[in-house]
């Protein structure tokens, strides 16, 4: 790549210092020398004026009459373009990957995908909170994220949760949504309606306690290997023989209808296990249904003209 | 009498940028008061301007952001700023070029919630002699303002507001 020819004096530098003095020569006009990575680097202090007066000088006769705030942004636009001459291309995508790794990625970056277990259970529920949990990835009112960073954790899991209807005493709820991150995709893989008039919330609960609680609630008992309960926060599984499927037992009686669904990666022979829960759909219907019911005619009653009787 | 807390806002980037990257240095423009509107009349507090007021500035941000206004001067600043800084601080050793890479991807990617804005609110005493006095020239208006580019983590509070005016 050519190094420009409007500075010649950046020659005398290796590219990466180069790239260093013209991003700080934009820091100093764009804060008016007030960056501190500015004044960090005084020593620098000449050839950035020369380079600032050369740049200066050519747009203002490329631009003659140009009003000086304008002459300031096309002056900060040249030396970004300079600077990324002499720098090493960006990349990105590794970026994302790590970032997204450890859990640093803010969740309105990522593409939402909905598992496909989870479209089945939408389908057996009747009512479909998908527009509130993609809500709740977006803007969040509590997060909880587990990464590479964390040992004894899930590997790459993220929880989010947010109160809908607050106005409403006996209906408000928490969504809860589970989420697996892979790259920048966030596979959605449970979302479930917390009431804290069936499930006690309380102030400083972790999600995981959330979950936990409604696990014990609205859980019937499944198998993974030798393990067996109504929720697995994290496990390691070596694969058998049998496929995942197969070693998955959930339990319930005959006719009830059970959602089984965790988060569940390969990991050479090992199968990682987060967030396994097994509900049973029919009683979580039954009382979701109930407060949407409450809600409904809590509206209807908002709406009423004056005088009408309740 | 020089107040006893500085106010600054911030975007939450600001905060991921210094726990990650920096060592755990923060960099605050502070003011003596939140608003300068809120002042007594004629106290020399209230000559703050509007773009140095950390309540307008919290507002202005707060608004862009629950707004998704993609054309706020303010958030496109703050993305060209931190471009620049991870370029000098990776030209200079202070960052390895895996981490200018994600700071730089960061800024691209069209996120809100990493433009949030967030207050600082710093006792003043034990940070007193690291204080900058900003000139005259380089303030918006009358009022006193300071920046400080080692803020710890223990030295201060970082409130997220939950109103608008």
């Amino acid at each position: 790549m050519q190094a420009s020819t409007l500075i010649p004096e950046l020659e005398e530098y290796g590219r990466a210092r180069a790239a260093g003095i013209l991003s700080r020569a934009a820091l100093q006009v764009e804060s008016d020398g007030m960056n501190p990575e500015v004044s960090v680097h005084a020593d620098e202090q000449a050839i950035r004026d020369r380079i600032i007066e050369k740049v200066v000088a050519h747009v203002r006769q490329s631009k003659p009459g140009a009003a000086s705030d304008e002459i300031k942004q096309r002056v900060l636009e040249f030396l970004d373009e300079e600077t990324s001459k002499f720098e090493s291309p960006v990349n990105e995508q590794s970026a994302i990957e790590r970032l997204s790794a450890d859990a640093s990625l803010p969740s309105d970056v990522y593409a939402i995908e909905l598992d496909e277990s989870l479209k089945r259970m939408i389908k057996d529920l009747g009512f479909d909170d998908t527009s509130l949990a993609i809500q709740t990835i977006r803007t969040p009112e509590f997060e909880q994220h587990f990464g590479s960073a964390v040992e004894e954790g899930p590997k790459a899991n993220s929880l989010f949760a947010r109160w809908f209807a607050p106005e409403a005493k006996d209906d408000r709820f928490l969504l809860l949504v589970i989420c697996f991150r892979k790259g920048d995709i966030l596979k959605v893989n449970q979302f479930w309606r917390i009431y804290p008039k069936n499930i006690p919330v309380v102030s400083g609960d972790k999600l995981t306690d959330i979950i936990k609680r409604f696990s014990d609630a609205y859980g019937t008992p499944f198998k993974i290997g030798r393990w067996q309960g109504k929720y697995l926060y994290n496990a390691r599984i070596p694969v058998t023989e049998d496929d995942f499927e197969d070693s998955l037992k959930i339990g319930g009686r005959e006719g009830q209808s059970i959602a089984g669904t965790g988060t569940v990666s390969r990991d050479g022979d090992f199968w990682n296990v987060s967030f396994a829960v097994s509900i049973n759909v029919d009683k979580y219907k039954r009382d979701v249904s109930r407060h949407l019911r409450h809600e409904k005619m809590r509206s209807q009653r908002n709406f009423a003209p004056p005088g009408a009787p309740d | 009498m020089p107040g006893p807390i500085l106010y600054s806002t911030n975007p939450y980037f600001s905060v991921e940028v210094a726990r990650k990257y920096r060592d755990g240095n923060f960099y605050a423009w502070c003011s003596e008061v939140f608003s300068a509107g809120q002042q007594a009349g004629d106290a020399p507090t209230s000559l703050v301007a509007a773009s140095s007021d950390p309540r307008t500035v919290y507002e202005q941000l707060k608004r862009a952001v629950e707004s998704e206004d993609e054309h706020d001067g303010r958030i496109e600043g703050y993305k060209k700023t931190f471009k620049r800084l991870a370029s000098s601080w990776f030209a200079s050793g202070e960052i390895t070029e895996e981490q200018r890479d994600e700071i730089q991807a960061l800024c691209k990617k069209p996120s809100w919630k990493l433009w949030r804005p967030l207050l600082y609110v710093v006792p003043r005493l034990p940070v007193e002699s690291r204080l900058t006095l900003v000139k005259p020239h380089k303030r918006a208006g009358p009022g006193l303002e300071y920046t400080i580019s080692d803020l710890k983590a223990a030295e201060f509070d970082i409130i997220e507001l939950p109103w608008t005016r």
